[in-house]
């Protein structure tokens, strides 16, 4: 299993995620999958440690999840941060991805909440598209993958 | 589960260190980030108790241009050892497309690397992934040390069936073998997505 985005795909995440952006008054906004892979983020381009945030959103939500279990709970949903200046609003979509929004004390949490939730619905059947086309195989030539020659690192 | 943008040509790729406690995720981890050059790593992220024991997860993001006319991305995880975090490793194996068993090869640490060896394929099962199908690579680590097994000992225990894994000699500690280890898995990861795809 895996996601492959189209560049129309892309462009489509993108200007729903912008929309979010705005609408909300977050200052970032990321789509990444369960495991804690980045697939589209948009927003504040100072924060540079994108793959790091991922990572850990990604973690802290699987370890909501085993809380959930415990306390006979499916799944939270969404979770909740929030912290002096900045706070952050992560919510399921669907069984593979997660939506983040990262916004300051400048702004609702009730509004980035209820267009978080807005956008989630739309993000859920945009990924059941997605993952039910990646079960077909690519044959088309022109999108093949070829390895480079060499170490991959060096010291 | 590899993560492929043709927008933004790249792909990611998610790598995890899995072994018993103290076997040397962490140094392996810490090794790669002082070895591999600026341009190529992110920061590297530790989520440990206050002994310096693995409690989430270790995390570095790697990127190199492995595949033709896409940045490929490097997210390695290293997973915590003790046996009480099971939980845990479960959830940092999730969408893992390639994995690292590193193994203490000091003779008295033999039953702890089979019993982690075997909690990996029950991990993996759980999340239907089958070891056997899945890139993988064993690092024979801690040969600096004075008691550690024999290779061919190590392979009897854990490298036993039919088709051989990859096996690799490493003092993740001096730095050696590091390396060689990480290019394996990386390799055998883009060969399995390229094959699958």
């Amino acid at each position: 299993m895996g996601f492959m985005l189209t560049s129309d795909e892309h462009e489509q995440l993108t200007r729903d995620l912008d929309e979010l952006l705005a609408n909300a008054e977050a200052r970032n906004v990321l789509l990444c999958d369960r495991g804690g892979n980045v697939i589209v983020s948009c927003g504040d381009s100072e924060l540079e440690n994108m793959d790091m945030v991922s990572a850990l959103v990604a973690g802290s939500f699987a370890a909501t999840k085993q809380l959930a279990l415990v306390l006979g709970e499916q799944e939270f949903t969404a979770v909740f941060h929030q912290g002096a200046k900045i706070s952050i609003f992560i919510s399921g979509v669907g069984e593979e991805v997660l939506l983040l929004a990262l916004f300051s004390d400048e702004t609702n949490a009730g509004l980035v909440k209820m267009y978080a939730l807005t956008a989630c619905r739309k993000f859920i059947s945009l990924f059941r598209d997605i993952m039910s086309r990646e079960q077909i195989k690519i044959d088309d030539p022109t999108q093949s993958f070829k390895l480079t020659t060499g170490p991959i690192f060096q010291e | 589960m590899a993560v492929v943008n043709y927008a933004k040509k790249e792909i990611q790729f998610k790598i995890v260190y899995y072994g018993c406690g103290l076997c040397g995720k962490t140094t392996n981890l810490q090794k790669v980030h002082e070895s591999v050059p600026a341009k190529a790593k992110g920061n590297l992220t530790s989520l440990a108790t206050s002994q310096d024991r693995t409690l989430f997860f270790d995390f570095l993001p790697l990127q190199t241009m492995s595949i033709e006319g896409f940045i490929t991305k490097f997210q390695m995880y290293t997973v915590p050892g003790q046996v009480k975090y099971n939980s845990t490793r479960r959830l940092v194996l999730r969408n893992c497309d390639g994995v690292v068993f590193c193994v203490d090869s000091q003779v008295d640490k033999t039953q702890e690397n089979l019993e982690s060896w075997e909690n990996l394929k029950e991990n993996l099962e759980l999340q239907k992934d089958n070891l056997d199908e899945m890139p993988r690579v064993l690092q024979y680590n801690k040969q600096d040390l004075p008691n550690v097994a024999p290779k061919e000992y190590l392979d009897y225990v854990l490298n036993n069936k039919e088709t051989r894994i990859p096996t690799f000699m490493a003092s993740a500690f001096k730095g050696e073998g590091v390396i060689e280890t990480l290019n394996a898995v990386a390799k055998l990861v883009l060969q399995d997505f390229i094959d699958k795809h």
